[in-house]
């Protein structure tokens, strides 16, 4: 008979989750008073004065860190059960896994030797420069 | 004891609403949020399949496996598409890429 | 009985749930609230193996679709334009567009229930994340040294589509 109570927990823990959020919104709703005016619509930005919108364009560098995350995380997805089995397979499996990073590894110096990982200051300069209000 | 049915049926709503997506929608980034509903959907069946096929076969969950860090690569290779076609054309509407290829 | 009962509870909410992220991230106005629906799918299809007692496999699902695949759409859509056009919203269109979607289902499911399919599940001993390693590092050694090779040539082309346009 299949049984699922070693999950009991993880719904409990679902289910407070969700509720003390949701809960702690829906009473400061509840309670709080309402009187918006603009300037207390406008965004929060450290007290600075907000330039521009949020929906401004990003630069793709930070698209390049997604990607050697993505690649990183699917390679820790097969060193969980590798971790698990190795010692039950022996040498084979260390090797199988030694292929497998050095490969990831020959992706990793690529990025690196093209320039990716270094972070250029300049567009950010540049992103700057384009967000200060002309006067 | 819930049965296979189910989850077949299950997968087959998410693959058909997957489905309509990727005929339907223009923004390219949301034609790759369909593709990957329908890949779950897929992977639904896969596991599916390795629980309850009348010997234990564990190869569905192991081509779920593969299944899954293959649509990470998959979806990495479109964004990183879909990001310089919006740098060089100014849009990622699939109809008009399609005009623009002249 | 009442165990069968409750698990059968768990799956229509999680199927429901699904369904509903499912439509809402193809019908959602923004496509930023598209995405985060997409991360809603992917959170409850992991409860969707966690019933069929595929722990390895839900966690995947979670670090993998739950985490890095969601993380790349989101950064792909702030470095595309967010702005789409809103498409037909009459009530005509829409009961087409669920025509559409339900006779596709239907057309789907009708072999499905055709079908004698196996009622119970296998029952398994041990742990998942063994029985899968161990096939996975014994049966699937050349499929799993693919795999790396297919993330070598995704990252390496996608680093260079974007190194081009940072010189650029």
């Amino acid at each position: 008979m299949v049984t699922y109570e070693h999950y009991i927990p993880v719904v409990a823990f679902i289910a407070v989750g969700i509720l003390i959020p949701g809960g702690a919104m829906i009473m400061s709703w509840m309670i709080r008073t309402k009187n918006p005016y603009p300037e207390k619509l406008t965004t929060y930005e450290c007290g600075e004065e907000p330039i521009g919108t949020a929906q401004m364009q990003f630069d793709v560098q930070y698209y390049i860190y997604a990607l050697l995350f993505v690649v990183f995380d699917v390679e820790t997805v097969f060193l969980y059960p590798w971790a698990v089995v190795f010692t039950d397979i022996g040498m084979i499996a260390v090797v199988e896994m030694v292929i497998f990073i050095a490969m990831l590894l020959v992706a990793l110096v690529y990025a690196w030797k093209k320039g990716i990982l270094e972070w250029t200051s300049l567009s950010w300069r540049e992103v700057q420069v384009k967000m200060e209000p002309e006067k | 004891m819930i049965p296979l049915v189910y989850y077949l049926v299950l997968a087959s709503v998410l693959f058909a609403i997957g489905a309509y997506g990727v005929l339907t929608k223009r923004n390219a980034v949301r034609v790759l949020m369909a593709i990957e509903i329908m890949m779950n959907a897929a992977i639904i069946n896969l596991v599916a399949f390795s629980v309850y096929m009348p010997y234990n076969n564990i190869s569905g969950q192991v081509f779920a496996l593969f299944a899954i860090a293959i649509a990470a690569a998959e979806a990495a290779i479109g964004l990183a598409i879909f990001i310089v076609i919006f740098r060089v054309h100014g849009t990622i509407d699939i109809n008009e890429i399609r005009r623009l290829r002249g | 009985m009442k165990e069968v009962a409750a698990d059968l509870i768990v799956f229509f909410i999680l199927a429901l749930v699904s369904i509903f992220a499912a439509v809402m991230v193809m019908e959602a106005e923004d496509i930023f609230h598209a995405a985060l629906f997409l991360a809603l799918l992917f959170t409850v299809i992991s409860g969707v193996y966690i019933l069929l007692l595929a722990e390895f496999i839900a966690a995947i699902q979670l670090l993998v679709y739950g985490g890095a695949i969601v993380v790349l759409i989101l950064f792909a859509i702030v470095l595309t334009n967010r702005a789409g056009k809103v498409g037909d919203q009459s009530l005509k269109n829409l009961l087409m567009r669920t025509a559409a979607i339900i006779g596709f289902t239907a057309l789907l499911v009708q072999p499905i229930l055709k079908t004698p399919w196996p009622q119970r599940m296998i029952e398994t001993t041990g742990l998942n994340t063994y029985a899968v390693g161990y096939s996975l590092f014994t049966d699937y050694v050349i499929p799993f040294e693919v795999v790396s090779l297919a993330l070598l040539s995704a990252l390496i082309g996608a680093v260079y589509l974007s190194k081009r346009e940072v010189e650029a």
